[in-house]
C-alpha cells in the first residue's frame, strides 16, 4: 500500500480499537476514582487523584476467596485435562489401527455445539445423584469434560508433526509407552501442552453458566458468581464505593485470563478451524 | 420427576409449549439477538480482517488487543455493560451519544424499554463475538496463495475484481465457519440475558436458554425446561449439521 492509503488504514483501525478497549478501560478507571467522582456528570475519564478505596473494600469482602476458588478449579481442570488429553491424543496420533477413532472425532466435533443449558439441566440431576452438586470436585469434572475436545485436538495435531523415528528408536531401546511419553513426547511438545492447559484453564476460569447452576454456598462460589450477585440496581447510587469495588473485582478477575491467553494464541486458529471451539 | 415417577407423557409438554406466550417471546428474542449479533460481528470482523491483512506495523499487537473482549469472562462483560448503559444521566454511553447529537437527552434509560434493552444486548454480543469472526477470517485471508494475487496483478486486475474472483472464492470455508459458529453460540445465549437485564423489561430480552433455566433450575420443572431446550435444539440442529459438514469437507 502507498503512504496515504496506509495512513488511512491506521486511522480506520484505531477508532474500532478504541471502541473495543473502552469498556475495560472505563471499568478500570472507575475502580480507581475517589467516591465523589464515580457518578460525576460530565464523566471523568482520567481520575485525579488515583485512590485505592475500592480495592480496600474489595479485599474485605468474600471476593478474594471467590477468586481463589476460580483459580483452584481452573488450575485443577487444566492439569487433569492435560493428562487425559495427552494420553488420548497420543493414542489417536500413533495408533491409527485403533477402532472407534471416527466416533471420537465425531464426538470432538459435535459435543461443544450443543447449548450449555442442555448440559446444565442433565448434569444438575446427574451431579445431584452422585453427590457432587455444590462441590468444587463436581465443577472440575464438568469443566474437564467440556474442555477435552479442544485440548485433544491441539495435542493430536501437534503430535502428528513430531518425527516418529525418535519414538521408534526409544521403543527399540526397550522403553515402554509411558516412558516414551515422559522422555520424548512431553519435552518435545511443550508449546502445545501449555496451550492445552491454558485453554482449559480459561474455560473453567471464566465460566458463569455451570458455576451459577451448580454452586450454591457463598464460600464455594467462583468469581463470576460473586460479580453476578453484587447489587446493580438504583441503590448503587448511594454506595459508589461498593460499585467501584465490584468493577475492581471484574478488573482483577480479567487480567490473568488476558495474560495467559498469549500462550494460546499460536494454536488458536488451528483449534478454531478444526471446529473444536465455537465462539 | 425427582420423586422417581417417570411417567411417559408423550407430547403433552410440547402442546403446552405451543400455547405458552412467554416461550414464543423468548424464541423470537433468541432469533432477533442471534441475527443482530451475526450481522454485526461478521461485518465488523470482516472489515477489520481485511485491514489487518495488509502489511501494517503493530499488526500483531493490534490483533492481540482486539482479542481482549473475547477473552474477558462474560460476567465481567455483563458488569461493564450495566455500568456503561445503566442509570440514565450516569451512563457514559449516553454522554457520548448526546454530545455527538445522536440522542436528545442524557436521561435515556437503556434497560427501561424493550427495544433499547435488546439493542444494548446485541451491541454487547457484537463487541464480545467479533474477535472470533476476525481471527477466522484473517487466517482465511492469509492462507489464500499469494501467487494467485501475483498473476492477477500481471493480468491487470482491479482491486475489486481481485477480491471478487480470487479472495472471495478462496474464503468460502472461513466465511461459513464464522457465520455458523457465531449463530450457534449467540442463539443459545444465556449469560447476558440473566446478568444484564434479567430478561426484562417484561420478557423483552428473555432468551430460550434463560427461559429453560428459569423453568428447569429455578422452578424445578425439568420436563418443561427440557421441552424448551429441545425446541432450541430443533432450530440449532440445521446449523450444527451444516457446521459439521463444512469442517468435515475441509478435512478431506
Amino acid at each position: 500500500m502507498k503512504g496515504p492509503v496506509k495512513a488511512l488504514a491506521y486511522i480506520v483501525l484505531i477508532l474500532p480499537l478504541l471502541v473495543a478497549l473502552f469498556p475495560f478501560y472505563w471499568g478500570t478507571v472507575t475502580s480507581f476514582k475517589p467516591f465523589n467522582q464515580i457518578f460525576a456528570n460530565p464523566p471523568i475519564f482520567f481520575p485525579q487523584p488515583v485512590v485505592f478505596d475500592a480495592y480496600e473494600l474489595l479485599f474485605s469482602t468474600v471476593a478474594p476467596i471467590s477468586l481463589l476458588n476460580s483459580f483452584y478449579i481452573a488450575a485443577t481442570t487444566g492439569i487433569i485435562t492435560l493428562v487425559i488429553t495427552m494420553l488420548g491424543a497420543y493414542a489417536l496420533a500413533r495408533f491409527p489401527f485403533l477402532k472407534g477413532r471416527n466416533v471420537i472425532f465425531g464426538y470432538l466435533l459435535a459435543a461443544p455445539l450443543f447449548p450449555a443449558m442442555i448440559y446444565v439441566i442433565s448434569l444438575y440431576r446427574l451431579l445431584l445423584g452422585v453427590g457432587l452438586i455444590n462441590t468444587h470436585m463436581g465443577m472440575i469434572v464438568v469443566y474437564t469434560a467440556y474442555s477435552i475436545p479442544f485440548s485433544l485436538w491441539i495435542l493430536y495435531g501437534y503430535f502428528q508433526t513430531l518425527p516418529v523415528e525418535l519414538e521408534e528408536a526409544a521403543y527399540l531401546d526397550g522403553c515402554g509407552i509411558l516412558s516414551v511419553l515422559r522422555r520424548i513426547v512431553v519435552p518435545l511438545s511443550m508449546p502445545a501442552m501449555v496451550a492445552a492447559f491454558v485453554f482449559s484453564f480459561i474455560v473453567a476460569y471464566g465460566d458463569f453458566v455451570y458455576a451459577n447452576g451448580f454452586l450454591q454456598t457463598t464460600s464455594l462460589q467462583t468469581m463470576s458468581v460473586w460479580i453476578a450477585h453484587q447489587g446493580g440496581g438504583g441503590q448503587i447510587l448511594s454506595k459508589p464505593v461498593q460499585w467501584a469495588a465490584t468493577l475492581g473485582g471484574g478488573v482483577i478477575y480479567t487480567i490473568p485470563a488476558a495474560i495467559l491467553f498469549v500462550f494460546l494464541q499460536r494454536f488458536l486458529v488451528s483449534g478454531l478451524t478444526a471446529g473444536a471451539l465455537k465462539e | 420427576m425427582l420423586s422417581g415417577e417417570n411417567d411417559f407423557i408423550g407430547f403433552e409438554g410440547y402442546r403446552a409449549l405451543a400455547s405458552d406466550p412467554i416461550w414464543a417471546t423468548s424464541f423470537y428474542n433468541s432469533i432477533l439477538y442471534a441475527g443482530g449479533v451475526l450481522a454485526g460481528s461478521f461485518g465488523v470482523g470482516l472489515a477489520l480482517a481485511l485491514l489487518l491483512n495488509e502489511s501494517l506495523r503493530f499488526r500483531n499487537l493490534m490483533r492481540g488487543l482486539f482479542m481482549i473482549p473475547w477473552i474477558m469472562p462474560s460476567a465481567v462483560a455483563a458488569l461493564l455493560w450495566r455500568w456503561m448503559f445503566g442509570w440514565g444521566e450516569y451512563s457514559v454511553v449516553n454522554y457520548f451519544l448526546y454530545h455527538l447529537g445522536l440522542i436528545s437527552t442524557q436521561e435515556l434509560g437503556w434497560y427501561a424499554f424493550g427495544w433499547s434493552a435488546m439493542l444494548a444486548l446485541i451491541m454487547l454480543g457484537i463487541w464480545k463475538t467479533f474477535p472470533y469472526a476476525l481471527i477466522i477470517l484473517l487466517a482465511g485471508l492469509q492462507s489464500v496463495p499469494s501467487d494467485l494475487y501475483e498473476s492477477a496483478k500481471v493480468d491487470g486486475a482491479t482491486k475489486w475484481s481481485t477480491f471478487r474472483h480470487i479472495t472471495f472464492p478462496n474464503m468460502s470455508f472461513p466465511i461459513a465457519l464464522a457465520l455458523l459458529g457465531t449463530f450457534i453460540s449467540s442463539f443459545t445465549m444465556f449469560d447476558y440475558s440473566i446478568l444484564v437485564t434479567n430478561g426484562g423489561p417484561s420478557y423483552a430480552t428473555l432468551t430460550l436458554s434463560f427461559y429453560t433455566y428459569i423453568k428447569a433450575i429455578g422452578g424445578m420443572l425439568f420436563g418443561y425446561g427440557s421441552d424448551i431446550a429441545v425446541s432450541m435444539v430443533i432450530v440449532l440442529i440445521i446449523f450444527v449439521v451444516l457446521y459439521i459438514k463444512t469442517i468435515m469437507g475441509r478435512r478431506v
